[in-house]
């Protein structure tokens, strides 16, 4: 039987420490491509989303203008009629070719007023107003209900996946510092091998304990 | 005494494997510091390069959106003014009415007044800083700038930021990746000395070794160069700085009002001056700088203080080949190069720099080739200057763009004036050419105006005497019209016309203090002579006037010039003046 500090049996020792360092550090590296991976896809999903977003916006705005306009006209219309209306009631000299005028203006404009989407318009002192800015905020909730349209969330993931991929291949300065303390102690004399071996233990623990705590905590 | 120990201790074929054993697990450690360096920098890339990406969505997104609502102001801001037309219109009728006419002349004026206010009320253009209640006008430049440009601008050079950042780490990225490259193949020479005998194993070893030492003092250098990138402030300020060159640019190309100008391209110089204070190696900085400085110094040289002009035009240039020495190189670098060197007599400069921007931006040849071809006119080259003149007439002609009239007018306007203020050698033909091509372009007809037989005898400017029947009694000469004059009249002699023959009738103005003929493209004309057959000679009365002149369109003081042109050939000019 040897004794406990043969050579043989603290080199056998110190190999498979090596080793189990070694895949170690493999491993997180072969987590690292994973993670790595899953931030580039982060990276693809924020640059669809803002393309998602641009769509909409622009599309929103076409609309916007198209609402804008005819709540306008609609409004002009609608304005004009009145003061030919008022002006026929006090002023009898009003030709009545105004008031066959202001008969077709409310028709035009009570035809306009049916075509709008009248969920937008809203009366201020008066007057119709198309509510760009609601119209705006409901349109942009509907497609956000169908599709993602702010990157903000995916590129705040990506770079979490980012810090975590670094993270892991750091890890691997604790392995390789663990592996060369250990060839140290493969390749001096017996009283430090026991030392050096601890070194590496030690430095593997460090390596070992950050990664528990990056995954549990 | 140690060293010869130390070798000799090396020497020994254990004592050399251990070493190199130590040594190779050291480098595990070097290498997977630089794979972490790299790791790093190609996330950091990785993000700057989809930054980058995002913000050139953004910035079409912006575009998309706020042209829209562009046009939406700008709808509101014809309807607004439309109204007031109409509002002075009826002003004007309700006057010359009586009774009831007039009081439907006046409830008109009222309801239009009234939408007048609704209209306004609704847009964002309607209102200060974009609207100026007391003159009545609108600026729509401003708001296309504030609403539009800027913040375009400022996306466009927060993009760019992004892109030269990726490209930066990827630079970076490459270095360790061969640095990785490297290493490998110093293992494999440090294991081949392990397993080697003789003296052959320390040149394997001492090359391992001198390659790894190279790598890690390599990585070093490059882990050691950070990424400087332009302040937020100062690429804010750059865009806003943009906004007030492109104003300068715009006020001297269409207005011409060079007092402008210069407030425009003092405001830009200012932010300008600060950004490099801050930046003084901001290429973008330096570029604006340049275009500001070519602004300026236009300015200045067609206001006939050509010495200060060409002083500024100088430093512009001087800016330009500073940007084409850091390694940016486009077409439009070169186009204002080479007529920053028109303007400063260097022609042959002029003309390298022409071509070379000629190579880049083959669809601007018509440009670029009126550009070169005054080169070569005011270089002495008759012959190549008429040539390269035909070719780019050729060119438009063939080609069209939505831009050639505008280049057209700059061009004949510039060349009016450089004619004017320097001895400029054969340019006025070179103008005549231009102004008749650019009327036979826009009838479709070909760069060459028509040869025709008719001919304008003479154009009088008159102010007709009209009896109590309204019949013209007489037309004494007019040179000059009283102010708010709504109408001028001109009495022309005409021979030779035939029916359908193109006449087209164009208007400039030289307003008082200002250099340069502006083409007021509302009081131009282009018809077909349409008189019975046997009228081909005679007198014939017409009028300069806007569409509306009841709604309150004057004829502005200043000097203006008629131009009348048959089948594209130029008839006759004249001038009247209002005081």
């Amino acid at each position: 039987m040897n004794p406990p500090e043969s050579p043989d049996r603290l080199k056998n020792l110190l190999s498979i420490l090596i080793a189990i360092a070694a895949v170690t550090g493999a491993l997180a590296s072969l987590q690292a491509i994973r993670i790595g991976g899953q931030a580039s896809s982060a990276d693809g999903k924020a640059i669809a989303a803002a393309l998602d977003e641009a769509a909409t916006e622009i599309s929103i705005a076409s609309d916007v203008f198209a609402n804008e306009t005819m709540a306008r006209e609609l409004l002009v219309h609608r304005e004009n009629a009145k003061a030919i209306r008022d002006e026929a009631m006090r002023n009898p000299a009003v030709p009545g070719r105004w008031l066959d005028e202001w008969q077709s203006e409310m028709i035009r404009a009570r035809a306009r007023q049916t075509q709008l989407n009248t969920d937008f318009l809203k009366s201020v002192d008066g007057r119709q107003v198309f509510e760009s800015e609601r119209f705006m905020a409901a349109t942009r909730a509907q497609a956000a209900g169908e599709k993602a349209l702010d990157p903000t969330p995916f590129t705040v993931r990506s770079e979490e996946r980012r810090s975590d991929w670094i993270f892991l291949v750091a890890l691997n300065l604790f392995f390789t510092t663990a592996i060369f303390f250990y060839t140290l102690g493969l390749k001096t004399d017996i009283g430090r091998k026991i030392a050096w071996a601890g070194l590496g233990a030690g430095v593997y623990a460090i390596g070992i304990g950050l990664a528990a705590w990056n995954i549990f905590f | 005494m140690n060293r010869p120990s130390i070798w000799k201790k090396l020497s020994g074929e254990k004592t050399f494997k251990d070493a190199l054993t130590v040594f190779l697990a050291g480098m595990t450690i070097v290498a997977a510091s630089i794979v972490l360096a790299n790791v790093r920098v190609l996330a950091r890339g990785a993000a700057a390069s989809r930054d980058s990406r995002i913000l050139a969505i953004r910035y079409l997104t912006h575009l998309g959106r706020s042209l829209w609502d562009t046009a939406a102001e700008k709808n509101l801001m014809v309807a607004a003014q439309e109204t007031a037309g109409l509002i002075m219109q009826a002003e004007a009728y309700e006057k010359m009415s009586q009774g009831i006419d007039a009081a439907l002349y006046r409830i008109t004026r009222n309801r239009l007044a009234q939408i007048k206010d609704i209209i306004a009320a609704e847009g964002r253009i309607s209102k200060p800083p974009y609207y100026d209640s007391r003159l009545g006008t609108f600026d729509l430049a401003r708001y296309y700038l504030d609403r539009v440009f800027i913040p375009a601008a400022e996306l466009l050079e927060r993009q760019e930021q992004k892109k030269r950042e990726g490209a930066f780490w990827g630079v970076k990225s490459d270095a360790y990746a061969t640095g990785l490259a490297v290493l490998a193949v110093a293992v494999f020479l440090l294991t081949l000395s392990l397993v080697l005998s003789g003296k052959i194993r320390f040149l394997m070893a001492g090359v391992g070794l001198a390659l790894v030492t190279a790598v890690a003092s390599m990585s070093a250098v490059t882990a050691a160069r950070p990424w400087r990138g332009r302040s937020d402030e100062s690429v804010r300020e750059l865009a806003r700085a943009a906004g007030d060159t492109l104003q300068a640019r715009l006020v001297l190309d269409y207005g011409g009002d060079l007092n402008a100008v210069e407030y425009f391209a003092g405001e830009a110089a200012k932010k300008i001056e600060l950004i490099l204070k801050r930046d003084p190696n901001y290429t973008a900085a330096v570029e604006l700088r340049a275009r500001l400085r070519s602004t300026r110094g236009e300015a200045l040289f067609f206001d006939g203080k050509t010495a200060a002009g060409r002083d500024e035009i100088a430093a512009g240039a001087a800016d330009l080949e500073s940007v084409l020495r850091s390694g940016k190189d486009d077409g439009y670098i070169r186009w204002s190069l080479g007529s920053a060197e028109l303007l400063l007599g260097r022609t042959a400069e002029a003309r390298a720099s022409i071509d070379k921007a000629l190579t880049k931006l083959p669809e601007h040849k018509m440009a670029l080739g009126i550009l070169r071809a005054a080169a070569l006119r005011l270089g002495g080259g008759k012959a190549e200057a008429d040539q390269a003149l035909e070719a780019a007439l050729a060119h438009a002609a063939a080609k069209p763009l939505a831009s050639d009239p505008v280049f057209f007018r700059t061009f004949i306007r510039n060349f009016e004036r450089i004619v004017e203020i320097v001895p400029s050698n054969g340019l006025e033909a070179m103008v005549r050419r231009l102004k008749e091509a650019s009327v036979s372009i826009a009838q479709g007809k070909g760069p060459r105006p028509q040869e025709v037989s008719s001919r304008v005898k003479s154009l009088q400017f008159v102010n007709p005497v009209y009896d109590k029947m309204g019949e013209i009694t007489a037309v004494p000469p007019c040179a000059e019209y009283p102010r708010l004059t709504a109408r001028a009249h001109f009495l022309v002699e005409y021979a030779g016309m035939s029916k359908g023959q193109s006449i087209v009738l164009k208007v400039l103005r030289r307003l008082p203090g200002q250099v340069f003929w502006t083409e007021l493209l509302r009081l131009g004309r282009s018809q077909h002579w349409d008189a019975p057959e046997e009228k081909t000679e005679g007198r014939l009365l017409g009028s300069i006037e806007y569409p509306m002149p009841e709604a309150g369109e004057i004829l502005s003081t200043g000097e203006y010039r008629v131009e009348i042109y048959l089948e594209g050939n130029l008839a006759v000019t004249g001038t009247f003046r209002v005081l």
